[in-house]
């Protein structure tokens, strides 16, 4: 009986075809408007998330332990001994010591904030082969004894180039200001607008002396697999420091993921919504346009129950195959996107909340097929609860007459 | 097999009070092939409904079978239609998605009847459109949609078979042949037929002729 159900729901749609049509089409566009979004949103989540494991934090950082998680660069009274990363790099294999401040560097016409990143070059590129993002010039390894490497971004906000003469401004750990002359040595383009935009890279060593802080470190970039539970094997083992995971340190990043994620949601909702008020009229229309068939179905004897379930089935129908066209129809739209990617640089310098630049690429969002087909089912079906509820309570002996 | 007695039924019950059906009561035997007749509002087609089960008395008792059908709920008498009584409609009502072997076969199952090929192929044999099996409501002539319903109604083998005014929407010619495939599948398989009508062409194949004024039998005659 349920096959024969479902062969006279089947026929029962495209009974009204354009009607049929046009709610599939409304459906279709809703879920793949859903595939589409959850596809590019999760593209630019991964492409941020590897940004900011893979150029600017790793996957632990240890502070020292009076660092405040407000501050996007650490203060130098939160430096913490050179020593702790000596202990520290003895447990894991990639792991990077640095010294981070801000300065301002200014050319003859434009001044910049900038925040200087003093790294060990072997030990950085470990964890972030930086050297592989040199565009001009070279690593600060082959770099002169005066010679930076400097952000693109900010390079071209600058319009610095190679060999070209800046000056830095900064206070040093015991509060005065120093400047130096220094050139560009090399330019570097990591896809991390944090790191293209405002960094400078120079030899540790280089950082300690400026900032008078010999001897001092301002953080240590690990990446270790099961990095959680690092986190707190370090907190637990080493005093004076304290872990942070990608995670704690992206807290701004992950709320706005969130809340982008959320509006899209809202948004799709909203579009689905639409689509199923599609649903539950064609459903409705269906109904009063069979009463009489309706009423000769109960009167050889058809259940309510079978009733109501022949109308949820025609909705479940057409929220199956508006589903699986939504899905195709995402997929479609998305594929643009995963060839080719999506050229944020339009934008120019505008921040989209995002630690990504350049192309973005979409992915595959395999993941939300079963979800999508399961939601455009259950949001179908649920949309046709009433007039399948009406059917089935209408009498035959009224719908016989009429 | 059908027992009625001091049926009522009333619509508005303490408003403003139709009486449809007043003190009937009549005996129905198996095999019986008769017609109710009588002016519109007389309460032929609340009669019917209430022999189909499809509708339930005010008062009084209906005893199909031997068995008080009149207090029984509606999926109880849902289940009595469904494997004792056939219906036919002056519409014919067939379901226009599904082709006329489909529509007989829905009938089989609906009533859970277990049922081969064979079985539906012979219910339109029998009212001689076995070569329509394969048509849809659309491509087949009013007489032959109203003999898909006989066949659909006999399908199921029921006690009982109603038709409100089958031959209304068909030409004399189709009449007669409609009427008289009724009458054969009556003598054939002894299933009771009762009609609701006008037409002087159904009551003239009819062996009993109840006629029905303002709710009450004004004449039971058997031929």
């Amino acid at each position: 009986m349920i096959k024969r159900l479902f062969t006279l729901a089947f026929k029962n749609i495209f009974r009204a075809r354009n009607r049929t049509m046009i709610t599939i089409i409304a459906y279709a566009f809703g879920i793949g408007l859903y595939v589409f979004m959850n596809s590019l949103l999760t593209g630019f989540y991964n492409t941020s998330v590897k940004n900011i494991i893979d150029k600017d934090i790793g996957k632990i950082k240890v502070m020292g332990n009076d660092y405040n998680l407000d501050d996007a660069v650490p203060l130098p009274e939160t430096y913490f001994e050179y020593t702790k990363y000596t202990d520290i790099s003895k447990q894991y294999e990639y792991c990077s010591p640095d010294m981070q401040f801000i300065a301002s560097i200014i050319t003859s016409d434009v001044s910049a904030k900038t925040v200087i990143r003093g790294v060990e070059t072997d030990k950085a590129n470990s964890v972030f082969h930086y050297s592989n993002d040199i565009v001009e010039g070279v690593w600060i390894d082959q770099c002169n004894d005066n010679e930076v490497v400097i952000g693109g971004r900010i390079a071209h906000s600058l319009n610095l180039k190679l060999g070209d003469v800046f000056t830095l401004i900064f206070k040093n750990r015991d509060g005065n200001f120093d400047a130096f002359d220094l050139n560009v040595g090399g330019i570097i383009s990591t896809g991390n607008p944090n790191i293209d935009r405002l960094s400078i890279f120079m030899p540790l060593a280089k950082a300690q002396e400026f900032m008078s802080a010999n001897g001092l470190i301002s953080g240590i970039s690990i990446k270790t697999k099961k990095y959680n539970t690092e986190k707190i094997k370090i907190n637990e083992t080493f005093t004076g420091v304290s872990a942070y995971t990608w995670e704690d340190l992206s807290e701004d990043f992950l709320n706005l993921d969130k809340m982008k994620s959320g509006f899209s949601s809202i948004l799709i909702f909203m579009i689905v919504i639409v689509a199923t008020v599609g649903i539950f009229n064609t459903i409705l229309l269906g109904m009063f346009e069979r009463k009489r068939e309706i009423g000769m179905l109960k009167a050889m004897g058809m259940s309510r129950r079978q009733i109501e379930l022949l109308f949820s089935i025609e909705g479940g129908i057409i929220g199956f195959v508006g589903s699986v066209a939504g899905i195709a129809f995402g997929f479609l739209i998305n594929l643009p996107f995963v060839i080719k990617g999506f050229d944020i640089s339009v934008y120019g310098d505008m921040d989209i909340g995002y630690p990504v630049q350049g192309v973005v690429k979409s992915l595959w969002g395999f993941e939300f097929i079963i979800p999508a087909l399961i939601l455009g089912v259950i949001i179908a079906v649920l949309a046709s609860y009433y007039p399948a509820r009406r059917a089935a309570r209408l009498e035959p002996v009224k719908t016989l007459r009429d | 097999m059908i027992k009625l007695e001091n049926l009522k039924k009333t619509y508005n019950p303490g408003k403003i009070e139709v009486h449809a059906l007043d003190n009937v009561s009549i005996n129905i035997e198996e095999g019986e092939f008769l017609t109710i007749h009588g002016p519109s509002g007389s309460g032929k087609t609340t009669l019917l409904n209430i022999l189909g089960c499809l509708d339930i008395a005010t008062s009084g008792d209906y005893y199909f079978k031997e068995r008080d059908v009149s207090k029984l709920s509606m999926s109880d008498l849902s289940n009595i239609r469904r494997t004792n009584i056939g219906f036919i409609f002056q519409t014919y009502n067939l379901i226009p998605v599904l082709t006329a072997y489909e529509n007989v076969e829905l009938s089989l199952m609906l009533a859970h009847r277990k049922y081969k090929k064979e079985d539906i192929l012979n219910a339109l044999d029998d009212v001689g459109i076995k070569d329509l099996a394969k048509r849809f409501p659309r491509e087949m002539s009013g007489g032959q949609q109203q003999r898909v319903s006989i066949a659909r109604a006999l399908v199921k083998s029921p006690k009982l078979i109603l038709a409100d005014e089958p031959t209304a929407n068909l030409d004399s010619e189709n009449a007669t042949m409609i009427m008289k495939a009724m009458k054969e599948m009556n003598e054939k398989y002894n299933v009771t037929f009762v009609f609701s009508t006008h037409d002087p062409l159904v009551m003239s194949f009819a062996k009993r002729l109840i006629k029905l004024k303002d709710g009450k039998i004004e004449t039971d005659e058997r031929k």
